[in-house]
């Protein structure tokens, strides 16, 4: 994840979740990026703590 | 840019002059998944390789030449990279080569409507203290933005020529060849002072280049004791990341003068496209007119060039003494490799439409939506364009795969594409279907197609769970926005595809139509219900197929179906010694419902063409392939005679 720049203390903004429970897309660092559910709960988590 | 031979910074200038002295040998392009570095190794060398609106295209080193001004430099493209330390194989392909091939300048191709993400790969490039130059790819899209990236400022941070581009639409590749010819030694961009001076001890204590202490740091193969100390115990991967982001934000907020909307007539498509409601018939949709466009655009074209095929074949036979030779050409030739290049126009209307939807971004949306579906069987939305690939042909489809990160779905999805239902199966299961069931022959062929995608799924589901229990790694996909489809480089995608489908027409397919071929004729001089193919079918239509009522003209086809599916029809057209309208009434008054039924069954499902075998052997190994074809084989003899007794039970 960090080679995505996906780093600890990032702002990372949810832009769109898609249908079907699929992934949701974040942007972060102008760029965007699909995750699923499960992965960005961690993440989320990870960063506002 | 300076002239001067050292300067204080300890910037290096190579040559200056690089007419009189020609240095350059070998350039590596080097940037992001889908920074544009093919479709500039495209424009540079003249060549064709594959290049899509998709992360990961570009899966191995490409080579070609680029003459400028009376020199030969080589061009290396390479998949791309977030990371030299990276761990998925594409990311290693490029680190190997970056770390032990020679090559005179680095080539970082950046996508300037993401500067600051691009900059943390340009960050680590630096690190490997090679001459270097910056080219800021789709300076078109920057524009149309409205945003501005200062490139001398850029160029002053980074120590190395910044060149603004545009690959697509060939913007500044002269000022780009001018650049290549200065590139120099970067400056030295300093971390923080405590590990700055972990480097140090590493490169001085083990005799380390900058870049080699920093990813022995990174990947912890030194004291682990003596990092933590330095670090303030931050995992040191991490931490070095963190100083790159650092230093990537800070300069990217120099440099940039507006940040880039290029989101914003993606937001308003997605927010139809990924409409929680719309978004999912709108898919049924697409998916539904992509394979309408496929049939009545690319079906009418193969029956034209099948038609000339056989016209052509007539013209050369007739003239020709009957005998061996003129057999030979008739069926081998032109009855078996003709009937592959028949289908050459639908395959290739195919990937047309899939590589538009592809180059679109559209695709990338299609993943998503089928992510959680696909989930439920052992695979993720990153299998669905292989997946759709392999109606097309096998044989691309599984190449494809390797677009996949995660090892253990690449390999199950090459181990399911063999039942999902090629183009050349199509014929063969029309006129079964017209034999069987005359008018409602369209009903029962797509019963088949259905049949073959859900034993696909439940396939993939027992692989899963069963030959590989380990659980799916994290789905991560970048997203690109959508484009309009360039129809050039839709065309050459496609073509490159088709390649794959032609080559395997022209080894695997020839080869193995002459060798059936001999075993259809031989011995020579008897009927063809005493060839070697009509004895093992006899054999095997009195043995294993008995149970499913096939008849040896039935079993013998289902053998030549391995040279290649589309087989079956013309060799069942010899064994019955009939054609087209003929063969579908000599069909239907030779077997029952029940067995013709099994039949068609069997034959959707059962092992895949040689070609096929090939590749999958290529990407999965011959362990897995063998398991793979008994499981497929076994899979397609249990359903098929399901399918008899069912019939039975239900028509008679
Ligand atoms: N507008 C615009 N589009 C570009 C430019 N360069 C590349 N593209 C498009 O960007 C997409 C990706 O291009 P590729 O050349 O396949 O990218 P790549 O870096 O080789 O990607 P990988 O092989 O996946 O690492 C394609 O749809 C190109 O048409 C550019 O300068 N301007
Ligand atoms: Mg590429």
């Amino acid at each position: 994840m960090y080679e995505l720049g996906l780093l600890p203390g990032i702002t990372v903004e949810v832009v769109k979740r898609t249908p079907l429970g699929g992934p949701i897309i974040v942007e972060f660092l102008t760029q965007r990026l699909a995750l699923s559910l499960k992965e960005a709960h961690w993440i989320h988590v990870d960063v506002l703590s | 840019m300076s002239m001067s031979c050292h300067d204080s910074s300890g910037e290096h200038v190579l040559h200056t002059n690089s007419q009189a002295n020609p240095w350059i040998n070998r350039i590596v392009l080097v940037g992001n998944p889908n920074c544009g570095k093919s479709t500039l190794f495209n424009l540079i060398t003249g060549m064709s390789v594959h290049v899509g609106n998709w992360p990961g295209v570009t899966v191995d080193v490409k080579m070609a030449q680029w003459k400028v001004d009376g020199e030969i430099w080589e061009v290396v493209d390479l998949p791309g990279s977030y990371s030299l330390l990276g761990k998925n194989a594409d990311e290693q392909v490029t680190s190997n080569f970056l770390l032990s091939q020679e090559y005179d300048v680095i080539l970082n191709i950046v996508d300037s409507t993401s500067l600051e993400r691009s900059l943390m790969l340009t960050l680590e490039l630096l690190d490997l203290q090679k001459p270097m130059v910056v080219a800021l790819n789709f300076v078109d899209e920057l524009e149309k933005s409205g945003a501005t990236i200062d490139a001398d400022k850029l160029s002053e941070e980074l120590g190395v020529p910044v060149v603004p581009i545009s690959a697509l639409k060939g913007i500044n590749i002269d000022a780009l060849k001018e650049a290549l010819k200065n590139a120099r030694l970067p400056k030295l961009i300093p971390f923080n002072r405590s590990l700055e001076n972990l480097i140090a001890t590493l490169q001085k204590r083990d005799n380390l280049g900058r870049f080699q202490a920093l990813s022995s740091i990174a990947s912890e193969q030194t004291d682990m004791d003596e990092i933590m100390g330095h670090l303030d115990g931050i995992h040191p991967q991490e931490h070095i990341a963190m100083e790159r982001y650092r230093k990537a934000h800070q300069i990217a907020m120099g440099v940039m003068k507006k940040l880039p909307e290029k989101w914003k007539w993606s937001d308003m498509l997605d927010h139809v496209l990924l409409h929680p409601v719309v978004g999912i018939p709108t898919f049924v949709i697409i998916l539904y007119l992509l394979f309408k466009v496929i049939f009545a655009v690319g079906q009418p074209l193969t029956d034209l060039v099948a038609g000339a095929i056989s016209w052509i074949s007539v013209v050369v036979t007739t003239h020709l003494p009957n005998g061996l030779m003129k057999d030979f050409i008739q069926n081998a030739l032109f009855g078996g490799v003709g009937n592959v290049i028949s289908f050459v126009p639908l395959v290739f209307v195919m990937f047309f439409t899939v590589g538009l939807l592809e180059n679109s971004g559209y695709m990338a949306r299609a993943s998503l939506i089928m992510d959680r579906p696909l989930s439920r069987f052992g695979l993720s939305g990153k299998s669905f364009i292989s997946l759709i690939l392999g109606f097309g042909c096998n044989v691309p489809a599984i190449l494809s795969t390797r677009a996949i990160d995660d090892p253990v779905e690449r390999k199950i999805a090459s181990m399911v594409i063999p039942l999902i239902p090629c183009n050349a199966r199509l014929p063969v299961l029309t006129v079964l279907g017209s034999a069987l069931f005359g008018p409602q022959a369209l009903v029962a062929v797509l019963f088949c197609y259905a049949l073959s995608v859900v034993f696909s799924l439940v396939l993939a589901f027992a692989f899963r769970n069963v030959a590989f229990k380990r659980m799916p790694t994290f789905f991560a996909l970048e997203m690109p926005p959508y484009r309009m489809p360039s129809l050039k480089m839709t065309t050459k995608l496609a073509w490159f595809r088709t390649k794959d489908f032609l080559h395997k027409a022209f080894t695997v397919v020839l080869l193995a139509t002459v060798v059936f071929w001999a075993l259809l004729t031989f011995p020579l001089g008897a009927d063809v219900s005493q060839s070697y193919v009509a004895r093992t079918g006899t054999f095997l239509s009195r043995t294993v197929f008995k149970p499913l009522g096939f008849n040896w003209q039935m079993s013998s086809a289902l053998l030549m179906g391995l040279a290649a599916k589309e087989a079956v029809l013309s060799s069942l057209g010899q064994l019955y010694k009939a054609s087209g309208s003929a063969l579908v009434s000599s069909l239907a008054s030779s077997f029952s419902s029940s067995s013709g039924i099994a039949f068609m069954v069997f034959f959707v499902l059962y092992v895949p063409c040689i070609a096929t075998m090939a590749a999958l052997r290529k990407e999965v190994g011959p362990k897995w392939t063998v398991i793979q074809l008994v499981v497929q084989l076994v899979v397609a003899y249990l359903v098929s005679l399901g399918a008899y007794y069912l019939s039975y039970l239900l028509f008679v």
